[in-house]
C-alpha cells in the first residue's frame, strides 16, 4: 500500500518521553519512569494507524507528545504540512506549535472531563474559533451549528450545558471541538472506551464517515483489538514504551510474529462459540515502566522464552517472510503463532 | 461497513437525553453550574435557615443606629444593671394587645449591697412603637435623621437590659455587630487575596518557589494560634488610634487565615493543571490567561467561596477571643468581645447574665457560617466527601 516515495505525513523517529521521579525535601531525581522508550513509525495521508496496549503502556503519552502537550525527552517528531513543509514538533517553539495544531488536534478518552462543565455546548465548540480566529460567539454561530450537524448532534441543542448530553453525545462534542479548525490528523485517545457498546459502534461509524468527508487521517487508539481492527488501516501494538510490533491490521491480526500480539489476540472474543481456542494466559502483570527487566522487556511473562531474551534487547525488525511488518523478537522468524483465522471472525460488520 | 450519510440516524439513535430527564424539567438541560449549585444549596434546610439568619445579622449591623433604639454610648445612671424588659402582647389584667408593650422598672438603692435594685412594675405598661422619634443619628453618614425602629414614649424600654453604666445592651450589641462581623469579613477578604496569589503561583509555577512557601505555610500553621495572637496582639502599641488597632487586629487574624486557602488554591492548581478539558483549551491555543481565568478559577471558585465561609467563624472568634482577654480591641469600641468582657466576673455575671447575650449572637454567628459553608461546599463538590 504505502509506496516508499510517498512522503509521509508524520514520521516518528525513537521518540522518548520519561517522566522524572522525585524524592525527598530537595526533589532528588532518582529515576525515571519511561513512558515512551524509542518508538517509531510513520503515517501516511488518509491512514487510520491502530495502536493497541495495555493500560498504562504509554499510549496517551505518546500521542500528547505529538499533539505539543508534552516535551519529548529526545527523538523526532516530524510533521509535514498541506504546504509540503516538514517541521520537528519535538523542537518547534510555541508559535510553530501553535501553528501546527491546527492541523492536529486530540480527542479524548473520558468525555465526562474533557469538557468544561461550566461553559455550554456552543462555547466549547466555539472556543477553537474564538482564540485562533477571534470569532465570537454570533461569528461563529453558523461554523457551531455546521459541525454539531457534521457529528450528528441537533444544532438547536448549542445552548445547553454538557450534563444535558449522554456519553456518546459528549464524544461528539468533543468530536466537533477537535474538527472547528479543520484539522487533517486527529489523534484519537481510546475515544470509544468509556462509552455504551451499543454506542461505541455508532461514534466508530462516525469516525469513519468523517474520515471519508473530512479526508482525515488518524491515530486511533484503544485497548481493544476489536476497535482497531474494525477502523485501521495498520496497526502497531505496545508493550511498556515500546512498539512490539507493526504491520497492516489484517497481517498483524492474522499472522501475528510477536509473542505478546498472539497472547492479546487469543483474548478477543470469538463470534463461534462451538470452536475451541486456546487462551494464552500471561504470566504476571504488566512491567513497571520505572523498573524494566533487562533484555527483551516481555521476556519475564513470554511462554516462548529463550535464554538470549534476558539479556539482549530485540530491536524492531522487518520479518523476513512477510513484508511492511516489524517484529521486535529475537525469533519472530522461527516462531509460529496463532492468530484470529479470518479477519471477518471477529469484526463487527 | 456503514455507509452513506447518517446524520439523521444518529440523532434518532441517541435521543438519550430525553430519557435522562424524564420529568419533563427541561431548564436543567440549560442550567449553568452556578444555578446547578443554587439549586442543591436550597434544598440544604440548615444551609438555607443560616443565610436567613444571617442576612438579619447582617442588617442588624448595617443598620445598627435604626434598630437600636438609644445611642449605644447613651448612659442611665438610674438604670445600672437594669434586667431585659422582654416584649409582651399579654397582660393579665389588659388581656391581649396587638400592639408590643414592656412593663416599667421601679428601681432604688440597695444601701447594704450598695447597688441599684431594679423591680419590674407590673402596673406600668408601657406600649412600643414603632418609627418613633429618639435621639438623632446620622445613617451611613449621609442621612440626618431620629426615625429609630421601635421605642417608647415614655420611660426607658431596654429589652436586653443595661450593662454597669446604664447602656442599653441592645443598642450596644447592634453597633458591636458591625465591628465583630467586618472584623470576619475584611480578615477573610485579606485572607482571600493573600491566599489566593500565593497559593495560586505556588501551585502554578511549583517546583522551588512552590517548594518554599509549603514549607513557610507549614511553619506558620505549626505555631499555635491562640498564642500566637496574643502574643502579636499584645505587642500592638497602646496609643493607637482605635481605627488603626482595629486594622491591625484584622491583620493579626488574617496570618494564619490565608495559609488554609492558599493550600486549596493550590492544590486545586495542581489536580486542574492536568484535567482534560483544561489540556483540551491548551491544545486549542487558548492562552496561558484564559485557562486560568476561563477554565481553572471559575471551577474551584465555589470551593474557594465555600472555605472562606468556613474560615470567617474563626476570624470573629478569634476577635472575640482577643477583645475579652483585653489585648483585642477596647472600649470605648464596641464589638461582641469588647461587651462581654464584662461578663468576665462571676458575681455580676451571677447577678446580671443578660450580659451574656453578646455570647449567644457570637454562637449563633459563628455556627450559622458554619452551616452555610458545610451547605456550600456539599452543593458545590456533591460527590465528593472530602473536606476542602
Ligand atoms: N505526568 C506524569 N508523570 C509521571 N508519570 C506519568 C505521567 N503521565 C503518565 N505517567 C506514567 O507513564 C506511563 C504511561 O502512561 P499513559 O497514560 O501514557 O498510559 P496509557 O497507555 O495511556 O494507559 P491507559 O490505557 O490507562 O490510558 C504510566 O506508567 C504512567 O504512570
Ligand atoms: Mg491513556
Amino acid at each position: 500500500m504505502s509506496d516508499n516515495v510517498r512522503q509521509p505525513m508524520l514520521e516518528l523517529i525513537n521518540l522518548r518521553k520519561y517522566f522524572p521521579v522525585k524524592k525527598g525535601f530537595f526533589r532528588r531525581h532518582v529515576a525515571d519512569v519511561k513512558a515512551v522508550d524509542g518508538v517509531s513509525f510513520s503515517l501516511y495521508e488518509g491512514e487510520t494507524f491502530g495502536l493497541v496496549g495495555e493500560s498504562g503502556c504509554g499510549k496517551t503519552t505518546l500521542i500528547k507528545n505529538i499533539v505539543g502537550a508534552l516535551r519529548p525527552t529526545s527523538g523526532q517528531i516530524l510533521f509535514t504540512d498541506a504546504g509540503g513543509q516538514t517541521h520537528d514538533i519535538a523542537r518547534a517553539d510555541r508559535e510553530r506549535i501553535e501553528a501546527i495544531r491546527r492541523d492536529i488536534q486530540m480527542i479524548f478518552q473520558d468525555p465526562f472531563s474533557s469538557l468544561n462543565p461550566r461553559m455550554t455546548v456552543q462555547d466549547i465548540i466555539g472556543e477553537p474559533l474564538l482564540v485562533n480566529e477571534g470569532k465570537g460567539r454570533r461569528a461563529s454561530r453558523a461554523r457551531v451549528a455546521e459541525l454539531m450537524e457534521l457529528v450528528g448532534l441537533n444544532p438547536e441543542l448549542l445552548r445547553r450545558y454538557p450534563h444535558a448530553f449522554s456519553g456518546g453525545q459528549r464524544q461528539r462534542i468533543g468530536i466537533a471541538r477537535a474538527l472547528a479548525l479543520d484539522p487533517k490528523l486527529l489523534l484519537a485517545d481510546e475515544p470509544t472506551s468509556a462509552l455504551d457498546v451499543s454506542v461505541q459502534a455508532q461514534i466508530l461509524n462516525l469516525f469513519m464517515r468523517l474520515q471519508r468527508e473530512l479526508n482525515l487521517s488518524y491515530i486511533f487508539i484503544s485497548h481493544d483489538l476489536t476497535v482497531v481492527q474494525h477502523i485501521s488501516d495498520r496497526a502497531a501494538v505496545m508493550y511498556v514504551g515500546h512498539i512490539v510490533e507493526t504491520a497492516e491490521t489484517e497481517r498483524l491480526y492474522v499472522s501475528p510474529k510477536h509473542p505478546y500480539t498472539e497472547a492479546l489476540l487469543s483474548a478477543v472474543p470469538y463470534p463461534h462459540p462451538d470452536v475451541k481456542k486456546k487462551k494464552v494466559v500471561l504470566k504476571g502483570g504488566a512491567a513497571d515502566p520505572q523498573l524494566l527487566p533487562a533484555g527483551c522487556p516481555f521476556h519475564p511473562r513470554c511462554p516462548y522464552v529463550e535464554a538470549l531474551c534476558s539479556t539482549r534487547f530485540p530491536s524492531l525488525e522487518e520479518v523476513t517472510e512477510s513484508q511492511q511488518h516489524w517484529s521486535a523478537c529475537h525469533y519472530a522468524d522461527s516462531l509460529s503463532l496463532r492468530g484470529l483465522d479470518t479477519l471477518e471472525e471477529s469484526a463487527g460488520s | 461497513m456503514s455507509t452513506g450519510r447518517d446524520n439523521t440516524q444518529h440523532q434518532r439513535d441517541e435521543g438519550a437525553e430525553e430519557q435522562r430527564h424524564p420529568q419533563g424539567d427541561r431548564s436543567i438541560l440549560v442550567a449553568s453550574q452556578w444555578q446547578l449549585m443554587w439549586r442543591r444549596l436550597k434544598r440544604h434546610r440548615l444551609a438555607m435557615a443560616s443565610l436567613v439568619v444571617l442576612f438579619f445579622i447582617y442588617a442588624m449591623a448595617i443598620f445598627a443606629p435604626f434598630i437600636s433604639p438609644y445611642d449605644p454610648f447613651e448612659t442611665y445612671p438610674q438604670r445600672t444593671f437594669a434586667p431585659p424588659q422582654i416584649p409582651r402582647f399579654y397582660d393579665p389584667e389588659a388581656g391581649f394587645s396587638i400592639r408590643p408593650f414592656v412593663y416599667g422598672l421601679t428601681s432604688e438603692v440597695d444601701m447594704e449591697a450598695r447597688r441599684r435594685v431594679h423591680t419590674i412594675d407590673y402596673d406600668e405598661m408601657l406600649p412600643l412603637h414603632f418609627f418613633v422619634r429618639g435621639e438623632p443619628y446620622n445613617l451611613f453618614g449621609i442621612m440626618e435623621t431620629d426615625i429609630r425602629l421601635f421605642g417608647v414614649e415614655e420611660g426607658t424600654a431596654f429589652i436586653f437590659g443595661t450593662d454597669r453604666y446604664g447602656r442599653d445592651m441592645f443598642s450596644r450589641i447592634a453597633h458591636g455587630a458591625r465591628i465583630s462581623i467586618s472584623i470576619g469579613l475584611i480578615g477573610v477578604f485579606i485572607s482571600f487575596v493573600l491566599g489566593v496569589s500565593i497559593g495560586g503561583f505556588s501551585g502554578y509555577l511549583g517546583g522551588g518557589f512552590d517548594n518554599a512557601i509549603q514549607r513557610i505555610i507549614e511553619f506558620i500553621r505549626s505555631v499555635p494560634t491562640l498564642p500566637l495572637w496574643m502574643g502579636l496582639s499584645a505587642a500592638l502599641p497602646l496609643h493607637w488610634p482605635p481605627t488603626t488597632r482595629y486594622f491591625a487586629i484584622v491583620a493579626i487574624l488574617s496570618i494564619i487565615g490565608w495559609t488554609g486557602l492558599a493550600r486549596v488554591v493550590r492544590s486545586k492548581f495542581l489536580s486542574m493543571r492536568e484535567e482534560d478539558f483544561v489540556v483540551a483549551a491548551r491544545l486549542i491555543n487558548a492562552s496561558e490567561r484564559r485557562v486560568i481565568f476561563v477554565h481553572m478559577v471559575p471551577t474551584f471558585l465555589s470551593h474557594i467561596i465555600a472555605s472562606l465561609t468556613l474560615s470567617i467563624p474563626g476570624m470573629i472568634l478569634g476577635e472575640t477571643a482577643l477583645s475579652f482577654l483585653g489585648i483585642g480591641l477596647r472600649p470605648p469600641v464596641v464589638s461582641w468581645g469588647v461587651l462581654l468582657q464584662q461578663a468576665q466576673n462571676v458575681a455580676t455575671l451571677a447577678r446580671s447574665p443578660w450580659l451574656l447575650i453578646p455570647g449567644i449572637f457570637v454562637i449563633l454567628t459563628v455556627l450559622a457560617f458554619n452551616f452555610l459553608g458545610d451547605g456550600i461546599r456539599d452543593a458545590a463538590d456533591p460527590y465528593s466527601t472530602e473536606g476542602v
